[in-house]
């Protein structure tokens, strides 16, 4: 076992011990300065980890790395399975999440109790990262589950706030229930396969290759993966807000704490899309029984109908938002639509080299929306935590007081618009062409309506924050660590567009290696080989 | 002919169904908070009940079935071959486990909501809960 | 590589992509340049593009006149329906959109279980 498995193993781990030692340490320590510290100590040691795994996933040419949880050979036991995507999601998310916690030493000066603040914060930075590198379906459930319940806490976290436990508890309700589901879902699979190994999954799913350990098939796999599928999909394109399951957003963004959602919207959200597309492309991929009768491609085809719908539903009700967050909420809807509706291009008769360009601009458009959001989201934290006001109305002017907040606005709208030095405007352009090549035009048609449609919603933050003059006098609070935050976050959008073309090139590298036809086989080979460890050379 | 065995663990499937849809129904259509809470439970033990009936070995003869626990503290060779025979699949037993644990924190944290929300609005219908909106 | 290499395709983009901007622009100036009250009376009353007259009270244009100007008349079928339908912030209206999604897609795996027992 090597150092970056070990590594692969322990950040979890690692991260939630952090979380659980906060409310002990609390018996002893009640300096606010010190839970910030610890707090951001904890997510930076969890950043260098993920950067450490994903240097070292690409310095091995990208072949995945297994940790088996209690030295359990892989069916048997719990693995983590990182991949090239897993690996390059799991950086972008941990740096998300560290972004998020520096955002918190400056924003803890409105909450009154950090201790749980930081208790479920780091817990939610738990689930994301676990969901991400797991490699077991049913660890996948306990993440997924260590994930809501912090969202859950977090969305309720004022609890003095009316409008926070409505959000909380409509967001909590459901997603009680699709986590049921989703372990319905496990079941089911575990029924037919007598396996929760990914990558056996994967095995017996596609390959039709069976192990000593979990045997040979149980039950009629087809229906059983139909079933779970269907489970499966809804579950997660409500953690990562589709149209007719995106209703939580919009509410649980208006009276959260401003740091988690950025979280919300830089991370949890996409960990919804990443498992998607994990299920439709690594263990139901284009040779599975799933596309034997038909399936994948009519969900396929429905995701991204719904795809569509998100885009134009997020961007019209963005226009007539009053809270600022609530705008931002929807704006995510809208861009969870376009990363949808690129996802969704795999059917059996897309042309391989086409959804190559669609998958690259799905994970450059995660990238560069994600940026653009937390960026756009700690500008107008600055703006809005300071006057103690979210309506859009009563914060007019407000960024004047504030210029580096106006800077920060302008470029996260021009980035999120997609306009053309900066990140947004190459992804959308990936994303035009992968709709052009595979001969649908109307996709995108709506790709520009979508975009032009939010323009307009974002130009009323702009008309609201930077135009009109000041209401009335206001005490300026000190801009703090978020005066870096905002000029590093300012200054990445404009390099993600200014050095696309190399970037364009490492993540068509990271597609190559993980979600198409060649990344699938090495993740079934780096499984194989650590069995044949155990069987010796069976 | 079906004997009896095999009549009980239909009927047995098709009930875990049926409670599965009602309270599905339960939990997503109807107003009280309460009531919601009361179905999500039955929703989540009917979950369970799934897991443990795949569990149960269905295609072995009642005789082979027993429950995976092992008698002798220090087994020999033979009791674990005996053991790995009758014993039924103890995996889905281990997730029940890990499900049930979740699902009282998700209960309590519910309840909690419920209480709150109550003291805030004065009623527990989700038709009158309707601030945020648009 | 794909972007330097596809000169059509970032031409159809982009050109598109401006047509959508002037278009924008044209709404924007549409709306915002002052109308005339087409009706033709001698009346004294101030005209101020069918608001209430408590706006001047106002220190300066509120920005969901933005929205109002452009969108009201054009879009207000659909923002009725998109308000009063499906955003109307009650639980068990949202449960029906999402449960008729969930059964689109069983709907679809019993259709697929068929047409596998045909094959």
């Amino acid at each position: 076992m090597n150092h970056a498995s070990s590594i692969v193993g322990a950040i979890t781990p690692l991260l939630a011990t952090a979380s659980f030692s906060v409310p002990l340490l609390s018996l002893f320590i009640r300096s606010k300065k010190f839970y910030n510290a610890y707090a951001l100590a904890v997510s930076a040691i969890a950043l260098a980890m993920a950067s450490w795994t994903f240097v070292s996933l690409v310095e091995g040419g990208y072949k995945p790395i297994i940790y088996r949880f209690g030295g359990w050979p892989p069916p048997v036991g719990i693995v983590y399975e990182v991949d090239a995507l897993n690996g390059f999601l799991g950086l972008y998310a941990s740096l998300v999440m560290f972004i998020a916690f520096l955002f918190s030493t400056w924003y803890s000066k409105f909450i009154d109790d950090v201790i749980w603040y930081y208790t479920l914060l780091l817990g939610l930075e738990t689930g994301v990262i676990g969901c991400i590198y797991t490699g077991d379906v049913f660890n996948l459930f306990v993440m997924l589950e260590v994930l809501s319940i912090s969202a859950y806490g977090l969305a309720a976290f004022f609890t003095r706030r009316p409008a926070a436990l409505e959000a909380a508890f409509k967001y909590a309700f459901i997603g009680a229930v699709i986590t049921t589901l989703y372990f319905i879902a496990t079941v089911i699979l575990y029924s037919a396969y007598g396996t929760l190994n990914m990558a056996d999954l994967l095995g017996k799913s596609t390959l039709a290759s069976s192990n000593g350990f979990s045997g040979w098939l149980f039950g009629d796999i087809a229906s059983a993966s139909l079933a779970a599928i269907a489970f499966t999909l809804w579950v997660f394109t409500f953690k990562s807000a589709l149209f007719p399951n995106h209703f939580w957003v919009p509410d649980v963004y208006s009276a959260a704490p401003v740091p988690v959602i950025a979280a919300f919207s830089g991370a949890v959200e996409v960990t919804g899309v990443y498992v998607v597309a994990r299920f439709m492309y690594t263990l139901f991929g284009a040779g599975s029984v799933l596309a034997l009768n038909g399936y994948r491609d009519s969900i396929l085809l429905m995701l991204l109908v719904l795809g569509v719908a998100s885009g134009l539903v997020g961007s019209l009700m963005m226009i007539m938002q009053k809270n600022a967050y609530r705008l931002l909420g929807y704006s995510t809807i809208s861009h969870i639509g376009l990363l949808y509706m690129v996802l969704s291009l795999g059917m059996s008769y897309v042309p391989s080299d086409v959804l190559k360009t669609a998958l690259t601009a799905l994970i450059y458009h995660i990238v560069n929306f994600g940026l653009g959001k937390v960026l756009m989201i700690s500008s107008i934290g600055l703006v809005s935590a300071s006057a103690g006001e979210r309506d859009l109305d009563k914060l007019s002017g407000l960024s004047r007081l504030y210029p580096i907040a106006s800077i920060g606005i302008t470029m996260a709208v021009f980035q999120l618009i997609g306009l053309i030095p900066f990140g947004g405007f190459y992804s959308k352009l990936l994303m035009y062409q992968a709709f052009i090549s595979s001969g649908q035009l109307i996709l995108a048609v709506a790709l520009i309506v979508v975009s032009a449609i939010s323009s307009l919603g974002y130009l009323k933050i702009f008309y609201a924050l930077i135009f009109p003059p000041l209401l009335r006098s206001y005490v300026k609070e000190s801009e703090g660590v978020l005066m870096p935050i905002i000029s590093a976050l300012a200054i990445a959008v404009l390099l993600l567009g200014i050095f696309s073309p190399a970037l364009l090139k490492f993540i068509e590298a990271v597609v190559e290696n993980s979600l198409m036809p060649k990344g699938v086989e090495m993740y079934y080979g780096s499984f194989a080989e650590v069995l044949r460890g155990y069987t010796g050379g069976g | 002919m079906i004997d009896a065995f095999t009549f009980l663990f239909t009927t047995c499937m098709l009930s875990i169904i049926v409670n599965l849809g009602i309270s599905l129904y339960g939990v997503l259509y109807r107003p009280s908070l309460i009531k919601k809470i009361i179905s999500l439970t039955i929703f989540s033990d009917s979950a369970n009940i799934t897991a443990i009936i795949i569990g149960y070995v269905r295609w072995r003869n009642p005789g082979e079935i027993a429950p995976p626990v092992l008698l002798n503290p220090s087994p020999t060779l033979e009791d674990i071959e005996t053991f790995a025979k009758v014993a039924v699949d103890p995996l889905p037993q281990a997730l029940v486990l890990t499900a049930i644990v979740i699902g009282l924190a998700v209960t309590l944290f519910l309840v909690f909501l419920t209480l709150q929300m109550y003291r805030f609005y004065g009623t527990t219908d989700v038709r009158r809960i309707a601030k945020l909106r648009g | 590589m794909l972007i330097v290499s596809d000169p059509v395709s970032a031409s159809i983009f982009i050109s598109l992509m401006m047509l959508c901007l002037t278009l924008l622009l044209y709404l924007v100036v549409k709306a915002l340049k002052p109308k005339h009250s087409g009706s033709g009376d001698e009346s004294r009353e101030m005209y101020l593009g069918g608001e209430h007259p408590n706006i001047l009270s106002k220190p300066h244009v509120l920005q969901s006149g933005l929205y109002w100007a452009i969108v009201f008349r054009d879009f207000k079928r659909v923002y009725r329906g998109l308000v009063e339908k499906v955003h109307t912030g009650i639980a068990i209206d949202w449960a029906y959109y999402m449960t008729a999604w969930l059964l689109i897609l069983l709907l679809l795996a019993i259709i697929a279980l068929g047409v596998s027992s045909l094959i």
